[in-house]
């Protein structure tokens, strides 16, 4: 009797622990809203269908890991869109087409990242520039270039090979880009979990003073996650122009946006400090999965963005009950 | 006897598993000046705060003019007339003097109409309180919004208040230019403006020099005078005698006993305030000091002040520790003693000289630096600089050393775990596991895991900042034992502590500040509160000067 006892408080013990984590609890609400969609129109978890999904989602889930370290130290990037199309058009245009100049276009577009990230973290590091003015006058610049650089007419287009990669699935059901963004997801988690510098991300997020004092150089961290952001940023834009096969001048426009919501959905707090990236992985998933069930059940494009940010402020109100704040 | 005018009984208050409060009473007369004293740590700026509507009991009632009240916040102390000037300063350092009284209450003038909503107060010659007015000239809410604020009326009632009391001030001087004496009749101009019916004053002269110090006397004076009644927290001996009319005693969260204080010597106030002898609390040190072994070394430490603050804040510190020695910083507040912690740990990239540690000079121009040149600090706002309040034990324990227990690139889990349980019980830390938020844990054992924290780091100097703040006299007495060992195994202790008892009692030395200099290092032969007193407030520099001690 006390023996049942004991273990129903053990367990409801487990599950109070587990639903306090908002990491876990995005699953749980990824796992309802794929099975809603599979009831709503019958057969939407199919492999391929689902296949493609992710290959969709990688883009986003691997722009997110920037989003996500900046997050953590309390921050925020609003250079990762223009940075994203920036290197879109970049990497078309130097590829032209051409397997033998994918090495030279990806080259390219990761000095350029550099040369944001590098601007980016100058700015908050050493100017003390606020990152949500920092970042969005940065992004504002860049778009200036990429519309110098292109005259308003992107030109190229996506070597055969990477476009193999991004845009085709084998045996219908694995693409390069999902094996890509899980090994840099593994990364990702391993270096914010088990290194001294994923514990130096969150312990400037949680209190910048109280590391500062426990000597960690806090100026190096917050740079290093502009510097990594804009890279992984201008990543995700090269590997677009293997999705789409030319490069558009909006091709990453949605992506702060989307970013930001893969990371909030995934139980980052917006303060900082709290949450990791496994979480941002369902987030990113949530995000196109929604976008993707509500175009199949036809819901216009002007539907589609208010139930999308209709539920990303349920999700946010969910967590937000949980933790008594966000 | 006088109205009763407050009681307060059988109040308890708990924070996170500490009780700051057990079970007290406190009682003032109309018109009296209540002398409210105590160690730090004691309670009574905990039950003033309640008065002043920030704190609520978590047992216990309060009594205003013979009614039972409740005060959930200052609004609601603010009605009943129960006033609080705070330890810490509240002006608004950018705004002028007048704007900062009154913040948020400013008698308008009706939109449009231009008609002056604020009347004479009928005749009783009280300064009126702006809000009321307000609200009774029939202007109000929305309308409040629109109207201007009506400058004229505004000076005319702040010169009423300042000649009544006899305060010299500015009205439209900006409040960060005026010298902190003035900023604090700044601070009691507000709340008279209101004219409350009970005045609480939380350590009104820490920050003031003797003149200034008279001069709050006398304005205090003219407020009993004027009816008002007064309750003054106050550690100093000499003003206890010289203001108080009755004196409450409380210790460890508990009431000892109230006084008139014609009725009560200056030892029987000390056998209440501490109520123990101080080897109790204080453990004997375990070796001889070896002077003939300095440990550390600082030489000329000099800090340009800030470009709001101006002035120095450190000029030319200069100081040794010798093995087995606990060195007390002390002065009153703000005079530099934290610059100089925190400059010695490398949060002042500024600072300049030279510190050696074990003869060698070290490089401090981060905490990192500082670290690894065998320097930690125990800060004393554990919560804003010591802890990541919302993170595990684990890793606010590990976070400073996290690199002497690597496995390659990656953190070894298990060496960690490891290390945290034998912090854990090194220090005896009270937790409910090692992954829980560090949060969850009381105050004394927050600042243990601070301490585990900087000793992982292995020091060889360790600098102590206000360390036994707000912990209980059990943690209190753990940390004591603790900096004793330290001393005894050669590392350099140095404490900074506004706790007299606590400099007294662990220091072999102790090192007195007067506006960023040493006024004088004294020895344990001529140690005594008068002594630290005279050179904290800048008397006989000339005496040993800032010469190495």
């Amino acid at each position: 009797m006390g023996d049942i006892k004991n273990r129903q408080t053990l367990k409801l013990d487990l599950i109070r622990k587990y639903s306090g984590s908002s990491q876990v609890m995005v699953y749980v609400i990824l796992a309802v809203i794929l099975l809603a969609a599979q009831m709503l129109s019958p057969g939407y978890l199919k492999p391929t269908h689902m296949a493609g999904i992710l290959r969709l989602a990688s883009f986003m889930g691997i722009a997110a890991i920037g989003q996500n370290l900046t997050i953590l130290t309390g921050g925020i990037d609003l250079s990762i869109a223009n940075t994203i199309t920036f290197a879109n058009v970049i990497g078309a245009q130097i590829m032209m087409g051409q397997d033998a100049r994918i090495a030279t276009a990806l080259a390219a577009v990761l000095v350029m990242g550099m040369a944001v990230g590098f601007i980016n973290g100058s700015g908050i590091h050493w100017l003390g520039i606020p990152p949500f003015i920092m970042t969005l006058g940065v992004g504002t610049v860049i778009q200036g270039l990429f519309l110098i650089y292109t005259k308003g007419a992107p030109k190229g287009n996506a070597a055969p090979m990477l476009r193999a990669v991004c845009g085709q699935s084998f045996l219908g059901i694995v693409s390069g880009i999902v094996v890509i963004w899980a090994i840099l997801a593994v990364v990702t988690m391993v270096v914010l979990k088990c290194t001294p510098y994923g514990r130096k991300i969150y312990s400037v997020g949680i209190n910048e003073q109280a590391a500062r004092f426990s000597g960690i150089r806090t100026g190096r961290v917050t740079f290093s996650v502009y510097l990594l952001s804009a890279v992984i940023a201008a990543m995700a834009g090269f590997f677009l122009v293997g999705y789409t096969g030319t490069s558009f001048l909006d091709v990453g426009t949605s992506y702060n946006t989307k970013t930001i919501a893969a990371v909030i959905i995934g139980g980052t707090a917006i303060t900082g400090g709290k949450g990791g990236y496994a979480g941002t992985i369902a987030g990113a998933v949530i995000m196109t999965v929604l976008d993707d069930f509500l175009t199949i059940v036809n819901i216009p494009e002007a539907g589609r963005q208010i139930m999308q940010g209709v539920i990303i402020l349920a999700l946010v109100l969910v967590y937000s009950r949980e933790k008594g704040k966000w | 006897m006088a109205e009763e005018i407050l009681k307060m009984v059988n109040i308890t208050k708990r924070f996170a598993g500490t009780t700051a409060l057990d079970r007290v009473q406190f009682s003032c007369s109309k018109g009296e000046i209540h002398v409210l004293a105590g160690e730090n740590g004691a309670g009574k700026s905990t039950i003033l705060k309640m008065l002043a509507g920030i704190h609520q009991p978590d047992e216990g009632e309060i009594f205003f003019h013979g009614q039972k009240v409740k005060i959930p916040n200052p609004q609601q102390a603010r009605k009943l007339g129960i006033a609080m000037v705070f330890q810490e300063l509240t002006l608004v350092g950018e705004m002028t003097v007048w704007e900062n009284i009154y913040l948020n209450q400013e008698p308008v003038t009706g939109f449009l109409s231009g008609r002056r909503t604020t009347r004479k107060h009928a005749g009783s010659g009280q300064a009126p309180d702006a809000g009321r007015m307000c609200r009774e000239g029939g202007v109000s809410g929305w309308a409040r919004c629109l109207g201007r604020v009506d400058k004229k009326e505004i000076r005319r009632r702040i010169q009423e208040a300042m000649d009544r009391y006899g305060i010299h001030i500015d009205p439209d001087a900006l409040v960060k230019n005026l010298p902190v004496a003035e900023q604090q009749m700044a601070e009691i101009l507000k709340i008279l403006v209101r004219d409350p019916e009970l005045i609480i004053l939380d350590e009104p002269t820490s920050a003031l020099a003797r003149k200034e110090v008279r001069q709050l006397y006398r304005i205090i004076r003219n407020l009993v005078a004027d009816g008002k009644t007064i309750i003054f927290i106050s550690h100093r001996m000499e003003e206890v005698f010289q203001l108080g009319d009755r004196i409450t005693v409380f210790k460890d969260g508990r009431y000892i006993g109230t006084r008139n204080m014609d009725q009560i010597s200056e030892d029987d106030l000390i056998r209440m305030m501490v109520g123990r002898s101080l080897e109790n609390i204080f453990p004997p040190a375990q070796c001889p000091v070896d002077d003939s072994q300095v440990i550390f070394e600082v030489n000329n430490l000099t800090e340009p002040g800030s470009r709001t603050q101006g002035g120095t804040r450190l000029d030319h510190v200069s100081f040794r520790v010798y093995k087995g020695e606990i060195l007390g910083v002390a002065g009153l507040q703000g005079q530099g003693q934290t610059e100089l912690l925190n400059a010695i740990s490398g949060l002042h990239p500024l600072a300049e000289g030279e510190i050696l540690v074990g003869g060698r000079p070290v490089k401090v121009k981060n905490a990192a630096q500082a670290i690894a040149g065998g320097i930690a600090l125990v800060p004393s706002d554990r919560k804003n600089q010591g802890l990541m309040l919302e993170l595990s034990c684990r890793h606010n324990l590990a976070v400073a050393s996290m690199k002497k227990r690597m496995k390659g690139c990656f953190i070894d889990r298990k060496a960690e775990e490891a290390f945290g349980r034998s912090m854990k019980e090194r220090l005896s830390i009270k937790m409910g596991g090692l992954e829980l938020p560090v949060s969850s844990l009381s105050g004394g054992n927050q600042q243990k895991v601070v301490l585990g924290k900087e000793l992982a780091t292995e020091p060889r100097v360790i600098l102590f900042d206000e360390p036994t703040r707000g912990i209980d006299v059990e943690a209190k007495r753990e940390f004591y034992q603790i900096m004793r060992d330290l001393a005894a195994q050669g590392v350099a202790v140095i404490m900074n502590s506004s706790d007299m008892m606590e400099v007294m009692g662990m220091s072999s030395r102790v090192l007195v500040m007067y506006e960023g200099r040493i006024s004088g290092i004294l020895g344990k032969e001529e140690l005594s509160e008068e002594r630290i007193m005279q050179l904290g407030m800048g008397m006989d520099r000339s005496e040993k000067g800032g010469a190495a001690g």
